[in-house]
C-alpha cells in the first residue's frame, strides 16, 4: 500500500520554491486615519510605514485588506487593489472563517454588502440597528432589536444577557464582547472566558486572521487579543507620531 | 517742637469768630470749640477725620469766604464752596483730614474768615519691625534664606512701638504662596509706648523656586524672601517582570524608589539592545527606547504616565538589554541576557492546493543562523511519505541582513506534487539553528 502511494504521488522536490518574508498580521487605522501595517509574531510587533491616507475603519484577514474612506471602499487582495463607491461615514466589517470574503456594513444608509474578489453584492439588510457583521457563511449579524441583542444567521438566537458594545461578531459564530473592564469570549457552545483589561473597552477591529485590535478608554492604549487556540492578550505599540 | 507749638498757642486768637461758632461733631453731638482742638495720636500712615460744624447763632445771614486748615499733614474735606451764604441758625458742616507726615506734634490754624482756631495733632511712628534686634526700614526683605521645598523655615520679629504715646497696629497680615503667619499675635492689638511683642513667620515651600511673600504692618509693607531646592530623589531600581525573559516576549519593568520620594522630579529610563539591530526590541508606549518617568512627592514607585509600569519587547535577536535609569544625581542599570535559542515557530499552515501542497511558517531564529529545513510529508497513519531536505541558509542569511526585522521570518514552502496528493495528511517541518532543532506537525487543510 505505501508502495503504491509513493508511486503515485510523486513531489517535484527539485522544483519545490521557498520564499522569506517578514509574517504579517494585518493593519489597524492609526490616530492620524493612516493605515498602518502590522508585522511580527505574538508578543514581538512591528508597526510599519502608512500604507493608506484618510481611512475611517479598516479590517484585515488573511486575504482580504478593506479599507473604508469617506465616500469608498478600497479591496485589496493579493491580485491588487480595487476602489468600490460606498456612502459617507464608517463601516462594519466581518470575515469568513478562511479570511477570502467579508461582510460589509454601513451604518449610514444600513446597507449590507457581501466584498470579495468580486463586485460587492448587496445583502438584505437584517431588520434591527445593526451593531455588528459577522462570516458571509455564518451568522451574519449581532442587531438590537427592542433594546435586546440578537445574533442572526440561519436562526435567530440572543446574545448572552450581559454583551454589550463594542463587541465582534466571529466567523465561528461566537461573540467576543467588553463587559466594565475585561472582554468576554463567548463560544457558541456556552463556553465563556474573559480577558481582564487594563481600563474599558473602546472599541474592538478586525486587526487580522485571528487577531483582533481592542482600543482602550482613558488614553490607555491598545490590545491585540490572539484568537483561535491561542487566546492571549498582548500590548500594541503605540505609533509613533 | 514744643517752644513753637505754645508760640502757636500764645499768639491764637482767643476768640475766633465773632459771626460764626465752631463745633466739633462727635457721634452726632456737638462740642463748642473755642480757642484749639486736640486731634489726638495717629500713626504714620493712618489718617482721621475731624467733622466740624459752623453755627450762625445771629439773626441775619453771615457770608463765609474763608475757610482753610494751614499746617503739615491738614487737609479740608468736603469743603464747601466760598464764598457762602450761612443762614441765620443754620449749620455748615466741613472736615478737617489730619494726615501725619512726621513723628512728633503737628499743628495747623483752622482759619475761618477772620478768625482762627489752633488745631494740634500728634503723629506716630508707625510700630517698629526688628529681626535680630535690627529695625528694618519699611520695603525690605526679610530673608529665609535656601532651604529645600517640603521642609521649612521661620523668622521670630519683634514689633515695637517706640513713641510715647501708644499706637494701634490694625493690620498685620503675612502674604504669598508658602508664609504662614503671624503666628503668636494677631492684628488689631495696641503697643503701649516702648512694648514690644514677638511673632514668628513660617515658610514651608513645597516647590523648588525662588519666592517672595509680603508681610503687611499697617500701612507698611516688608518682602519675605526665600529659595527652595529640590531636595535630593532617592535612587531608582530597575524591576522587570518576568525577570529572566527571552526573546519574543512582551515585559513588564517598573521602577521602585529606595524611598518616598521627598519631592515630585522626573527622570528617563533608556533601553539599550546590545547586539545585531532589532527593531522589535523596544518600549511599547512610548514606543521607541527611552522613556520619561515621573516620582511623585510620597511615593515609592515611579510612573510612566498614569501607570506604575512600562512594558516592552524583547525583539527577535540574541544579546543583551541595558537599561539605565537615570534620576536626579542617581543611575541604576540592570541588563537582561537574551540566550540564543532554537528557532521559535509562532505559526504553522498547511494547505493542499491543485497540483502543489503549500507550507507556511511564521516564527523567529533569534540566533540568525537558521539553515537546513526538513519538510517531512506524512499520510493519515503517520506514515512518512517522503522527507524533503531543503538548505535554507543562505537565504535565511541574506533574509536576516536585508529584513530589518530582527529575527523575524515567514517561510513559503511550495511544493509541485503530480498524482493523488489528498493521501498527504500532514507535514512535520523541521528548522535547525546552531542552538537546536525545532520540529512542529502541521495538519493538511484545503
Amino acid at each position: 500500500m505505501r508502495m503504491r502511494t509513493i508511486a503515485i504521488l510523486l513531489f517535484l522536490a527539485g522544483a519545490a520554491a521557498g520564499q522569506l518574508g517578514v509574517p504579517r498580521i494585518g493593519c489597524f487605522v492609526d490616530d492620524q486615519r493612516r493605515l498602518r501595517p502590522l508585522s511580527g509574531v505574538a508578543a514581538n510587533f512591528l508597526v510599519g510605514a502608512p500604507e493608506a491616507e484618510e481611512a475611517i475603519s479598516a479590517a484585515c484577514s488573511c486575504g482580504l485588506v478593506l479599507i473604508k474612506k469617506d465616500g469608498s471602499l478600497e479591496v485589496r487582495d493579493r491580485g491588487g487593489s480595487v476602489e468600490w463607491p460606498a456612502p459617507a461615514g464608517p463601516a462594519l466589517f466581518g470575515f469568513s472563517p478562511n479570511g477570502s470574503a467579508a461582510l460589509v456594513y454601513y451604518p449610514e444608509t444600513k446597507e449590507l454588502f457581501r466584498v470579495g474578489r468580486n463586485a460587492p453584492a448587496l445583502l438584505p439588510p437584517p431588520e434591527g440597528e445593526v451593531v455588528a457583521v459577522g462570516s458571509p457563511e455564518g451568522p451574519t449579524a449581532v442587531v438590537r432589536l427592542n433594546g435586546e441583542l440578537w445574533i442572526i444567521g440561519a436562526d435567530v438566537r440572543p446574545a448572552p444577557p450581559d454583551a454589550a458594545e463594542p463587541l465582534l461578531l466571529l466567523p465561528d459564530g461566537g461573540l467576543l464582547y467588553a463587559r466594565g473592564k475585561e472582554l468576554v469570549l463567548a463560544g457558541t457552545d456556552g463556553s465563556e472566558r474573559s480577558f481582564k483589561l487594563p481600563a474599558a473597552a473602546a472599541g474592538m477591529d478586525w486587526l487580522g486572521h485571528g487577531w483582533v485590535r481592542v482600543r482602550l478608554l482613558e488614553a490607555s492604549g491598545h490590545l491585540a487579543l490572539a484568537l483561535e487556540n491561542r487566546n492571549e492578550l498582548y500590548r500594541l505599540p503605540e505609533v509613533a507620531p | 517742637m514744643t517752644a513753637r507749638l505754645a508760640a502757636a498757642l500764645l499768639l491764637a486768637p482767643c476768640s475766633l469768630l465773632a459771626q460764626l461758632e465752631l463745633y466739633v461733631v462727635q457721634g452726632g453731638a456737638e462740642s463748642r470749640v473755642i480757642d484749639n482742638y486736640s486731634i489726638g495720636a495717629v500713626a504714620i500712615g493712618d489718617s482721621v477725620d475731624t467733622a466740624f460744624r459752623l453755627r450762625n447763632p445771629g439773626t441775619s445771614a453771615v457770608e463765609l469766604d474763608t475757610l482753610s486748615a494751614a499746617g503739615a499733614g491738614f487737609s479740608l474735606v468736603n469743603a464747601p464752596h466760598l464764598p457762602v451764604s450761612v443762614s441765620a441758625g443754620a449749620p455748615l458742616d466741613f472736615t478737617v483730614r489730619f494726615q501725619p507726615v512726621a513723628a512728633g506734634g503737628h499743628s495747623a490754624y483752622l482759619q475761618v474768615n477772620g478768625g482762627s482756631v489752633l488745631l494740634l495733632a500728634t503723629g506716630l511712628a508707625p510700630p517698629a519691625v526688628l529681626l535680630d534686634n535690627v529695625a528694618l526700614a519699611p520695603g525690605s526683605a526679610v530673608d529665609f534664606g535656601s532651604i529645600q521645598s517640603g521642609s521649612s523655615a521661620s523668622r521670630t520679629l519683634v514689633l515695637k512701638n517706640q513713641n510715647t504715646d501708644p499706637v494701634l497696629v490694625s493690620q498685620l497680615a503675612v502674604g504669598g504662596t508658602g508664609f504662614r503667619g503671624p503666628i503668636g499675635i494677631s492684628a488689631p492689638l495696641t503697643l503701649a509706648s516702648q512694648q514690644s511683642v514677638e511673632f514668628d513667620v513660617v515658610w514651608e515651600p513645597q516647590a523648588a523656586g525662588a519666592a517672595e511673600g509680603l508681610l503687611t504692618v499697617n500701612h507698611a509693607t516688608y518682602r519675605l524672601l526665600g529659595t527652595a531646592t529640590e531636595p535630593p530623589l532617592p535612587k531608582p531600581q530597575i524591576v522587570i517582570e518576568p525577570q529572566a525573559p527571552s526573546s519574543g516576549q512582551q515585559v513588564r519593568l517598573s521602577i521602585r524608589l529606595a524611598e518616598p520620594s521627598p519631592a515630585s522630579g522626573s527622570g528617563e529610563l533608556r533601553m539599550e539592545f546590545v547586539g545585531p539591530s532589532d527593531p522589535g526590541a523596544g518600549f511599547l508606549a512610548p514606543p521607541g527606547l527611552s522613556a520619561t518617568f515621573t516620582v511623585q512627592r510620597g511615593e515609592d514607585m515611579a510612573r510612566f504616565g498614569a501607570s506604575t509600569e512600562i512594558t516592552f519587547q524583547t525583539g527577535t535577536t540574541a544579546g543583551t538589554i541595558i537599561f539605565t535609569a537615570l534620576l536626579g544625581a542617581h543611575t541604576d542599570q540592570a541588563s537582561l541576557q537574551l540566550a540564543a535559542m532554537p528557532v521559535m515557530i509562532d505559526s504553522a499552515s498547511a494547505v493542499r492546493g491543485t497540483g502543489s501542497l503549500e507550507v507556511t511558517v511564521n516564527g523567529f531564529d533569534n540566533s540568525r543562523t537558521a539553515g537546513p529545513l526538513v519538510f517531512t510529508f506524512l499520510d493519515r497513519s503517520d506514515q512518512v511519505l517522503v522527507p524533503i531536505r531543503v538548505d535554507g541558509a543562505a537565504a535565511f542569511a541574506q533574509h536576516f541582513q536585508t529584513a530589518n526585522a530582527g529575527g523575524l521570518f515567514a517561510l513559503r514552502a511550495v511544493f509541485p506534487v503530480t498524482g493523488n496528493a489528498s493521501v498527504v495528511d500532514s507535514v512535520d517541518v523541521e528548522l535547525v539553528n546552531a542552538v537546536g532543532t525545532v520540529r512542529r506537525n502541521v495538519k493538511m487543510t484545503e
